[in-house]
């Protein structure tokens, strides 16, 4: 049964054991994927806010800028090499004398051939007010050659006749060429006087190339921006997609971002920044700024997720280091709980040992208790010999019962009968002490009073106490060794010859039960012992009337000061008096049972600390 | 002198005999097994301490719950002791204290009261 009981207390602290363990690694895994995921999140934000801040304040910009430098660098250096032309001497002599002078007409066919070769543009021009010749060399051509006299009726030649009345050196235009599908930038220069100008003269540029040139550098790069030229109306003329081309930017851009972008007159080299979401939800930064000079645009777009896109690179990382260090954690979590069970374990196999030991010893104590047990059991056979019998009892005593309970199977309380043909003693006593000690003292208390009786008094109590406690004397002070102790007993002795009832007591009392009357007739509040210096002891006795019925109660101090009720106080005399007085109404057989219950009720869960015995008995 | 200190148990009771404070305490419940056994030391110190010179008042408390008859005649050993070191001169005031409801202990107060002679016994009831 208790091997039973055991197994079942070691399975359940394994479990207890693994159940904790694995409480510990979920909560461990769970607070580290938390922390590495707030962590992670909050990282994200932070970067990609920072990431964006510097994209728009200075990535961005910086890019577009780089892209507006080198379209303006080229368009300025166009400029300058145009009104360099027109500033000639030689042409202005050449136009003035009206392209007659042959010397002059090839320096100038020199220099513009020059120009185109040297700077790559695409044309370059010479288009007098004097004569309406159209001269050009182009890139194409490589020859200088009269192309064309504008007329002022040829809508294709108005530009000419109204860059003569522009007022200003230079103009610059951007158109697209539909046919050759590029978009070109033309510088008007004009020649002489500004007021009465000799010509017009200037370079084209295919800015379409310049552009592309740009993307595909940007390509090798792998930026993944946009580029767009747009004119003064939206239209879109220059893309790296080709669905853009020709189309308005209206068709991409929210509305109020174009009115923006177009109305927008920024003639420093910084670029406005702006982005927007497409309706698939993407987002696009976007810087813009006109070209000098012109009303043209130039636009710089990027999509945002790629220029954050290296985030998603990290959100990877992330992700992989989590799951790798979450295996680790429940790796080292395992490893540590099987750690830190294995004691648990120990401690579970050394209980077990112990376990066995105890139940080895405890085998040896029952066995030795059991030894010890049939001895006393054995010893209180002798004790029962020595006590009146029922017989001898029942034959004196009408009416009476006994409650004897010795605390430990045998014990220092005894009752003690003898008749004689006047008439017989009945004595009660309590020997200090309980179990075999009270036993031993109990049994030559007996023999004491045998002697005493059969030899010196057998019908005065006092007097019987008296010799008692002499011969009690007598027999023990001799071998006595011990300084402080005393021995000895407490006795109550009744004494009864015909209508005659006669009470001594040590230290017991006798109880006097008549009707509703009930009186307790204390003996001398003196013990017999072996020791007691006193020399004045003094036993009297008691005469108590005859009256039949009168019950009389002899008790030890067992029952009366078994303590118990809430404070564990003794019973108490007061208390008993009453409890005898209740008990003598009830019938002499039920009597023992009512009082002895009534005791135990009161000592509730405190233990019966000393040997328990009552002798009533009616008269 | 070294104190006396000795704990209680479920059948004996707390011990506290302080030479310097002059203060010797018992309380708790008596009804050891071997009675001689576990009040001799208690005697003997008992006695050592009356032995020396000491002409201040030495307090006395009994506050025991519950008590065997042994105890009972070893608690009169004490008693005795006490007066004879009274009856030399010594100041010596036992107080024997008890609650109103422990009927027992007052009445065995009371008796051990009626046989003393010079030695100061109060029975506190509190």
């Amino acid at each position: 049964m208790i091997n039973k009981h055991f197994r079942n207390i070691k399975k359940d602290n394994n479990t207890i054991v693994d159940n904790n363990s694995l409480r510990i690694v979920i909560l461990g895994c769970i607070t580290i994927v938390v922390a590495l995921i707030s962590m992670s999140i909050l990282s994200m934000i932070i970067t990609s806010n920072a990431v964006l801040n510097k994209l728009k304040t200075s990535d961005l910009q910086n890019m577009a800028r780089s892209i507006s430098v080198f379209v303006e660098g080229k368009i300025d250096k166009a400029l300058d090499i145009s009104v360099l032309l027109a500033n000639d001497p030689t042409v202005v002599e050449w136009i003035q004398k009206e392209e007659q002078s042959r010397l002059e007409g090839e320096i100038v066919q020199v220099k513009m051939a020059e120009l185109v070769n040297d700077f790559e543009y695409d044309v370059c021009f010479l288009t007098s007010a004097v004569t309406n010749h159209y001269w050009s060399y182009s890139s194409v051509d490589k020859e200088f050659v009269l192309l064309d006299t504008v007329t002022q009726t040829d809508s294709s030649d108005m530009w000419f006749f109204e860059t003569l009345k522009m007022k200003k050196k230079y103009d610059i235009n951007i158109d697209h060429n539909k046919e050759l599908n590029d978009t070109y930038v033309w510088i008007n220069t004009l020649v002489g006087d500004i007021n009465q100008p000799l010509a017009v003269s200037g370079v084209g540029m295919n800015l379409s190339k310049v552009i592309n040139q740009l993307i595909e550098d940007e390509e090798e790069n792998e930026i993944n921006n946009d580029i767009l030229l747009v004119d003064g109306e939206g239209q879109i003329y220059l893309s790296k997609k080709p669905e853009y081309l020709e189309k308005s930017l209206t068709e991409y851009l929210p509305g109020n971002l174009v009115q923006e972008i177009l109305r927008t007159n920024n003639l420093e080299s910084k670029f406005d920044i702006a982005d927007y979401e497409t309706p698939q939800g993407e987002y696009f930064d976007i810087a813009y700024k006109k070209i000098k000079n012109t009303d043209w645009n130039l636009i710089v777009q990027i999509p945002r997720a790629d220029s954050l896109g290296f985030l998603k690179a990290i959100i990877i990382n992330t992700i992989i280091s989590c799951i790798l260090i979450i295996l680790i954690i429940v790796l080292l979590f395992y490893f540590i709980s099987n750690k830190i069970a294995n004691p648990y374990k120990r401690a579970l196999l050394l209980n077990e040992e112990l376990e066995e030991k105890v139940k080895e010893r405890t085998k040896e104590l029952v066995e030795k208790n059991n030894r010890i047990k049939d001895s006393i059991e054995y010893a209180k056979m002798i004790q029962q010999t020595i006590l009146p019998s029922s017989y001898d009892m029942g034959k004196c005593l009408k009416e009476y019962f006994i409650i004897y309970e010795p605390r430990d199977i045998v014990g220092g309380d005894f009752y003690w009968l003898k008749s004689h043909s006047k008439g017989y003693l009945v004595i009660v006593g309590d020997c200090t002490g309980h179990g075999v000690p009270g036993a031993l003292m109990a049994t030559a208390v007996n023999a004491m009073l045998n002697h005493v009786v059969d030899g010196i008094c057998n019908d005065n109590p006092a007097v019987i106490l008296y010799e008692l406690d002499r011969l009690l004397k007598q027999s023990f002070k001799m071998n006595h060794n011990e300084k402080f102790i005393s021995d000895g007993v407490d006795l109550g002795i009744i004494y009864i010859e015909e209508h005659k009832v006669i009470f001594s007591g040590a230290n017991i009392s006798v109880f006097v039960v008549d009707g509703n009357k009930i009186d307790e007739i204390k003996g001398n509040n003196c013990t017999i012992d072996y020791i007691s210096e006193q020399q004045d002891k003094v036993f009297e006795n008691y005469e108590i009337a005859y009256k039949q019925g009168v019950t009389l109660y002899m008790v030890t101090d067992g029952l009366i000061e078994q303590p118990g009720g809430e404070k564990g106080y003794p019973f108490g005399r007061r208390r008993f008096t009453n409890l005898i007085e209740a008990a003598s109404k009830l019938e002499m057989d039920i009597q023992s049972s009512y009082i002895l219950n009534t005791i135990k009720e009161y000592a509730d869960e405190q233990i019966i600390r000393d040997d328990l015995t009552l002798l009533g008995f009616r008269l | 002198m070294q104190k006396l200190l000795i704990e209680k148990t479920n059948s004996t009771p707390f011990i506290s005999f302080d030479a310097k404070a002059r203060l010797l305490e018992i309380k708790g419940e008596s009804y050891p097994e071997n009675v001689a056994k576990f009040y001799t030391p208690v005697l003997e110190w008992l006695q050592d301490y009356l032995s020396n010179d000491e002409s201040e008042t030495t307090a006395v408390e009994f506050e025991i719950l519950y008590f065997n008859s042994s105890s009972s005649k070893i608690f009169m050993t004490i008693f005795d002791i006490l007066e004879q070191a009274v009856s030399k001169g010594k100041k010596i005031l036992v107080k024997w204290i008890c609650d109103e409801g422990n009927e027992t202990a007052i009445e065995c107060g009371e008796e051990f009261k009626e046989d003393l002679v010079h030695l100061p016994f109060d029975i506190k009831v509190y």
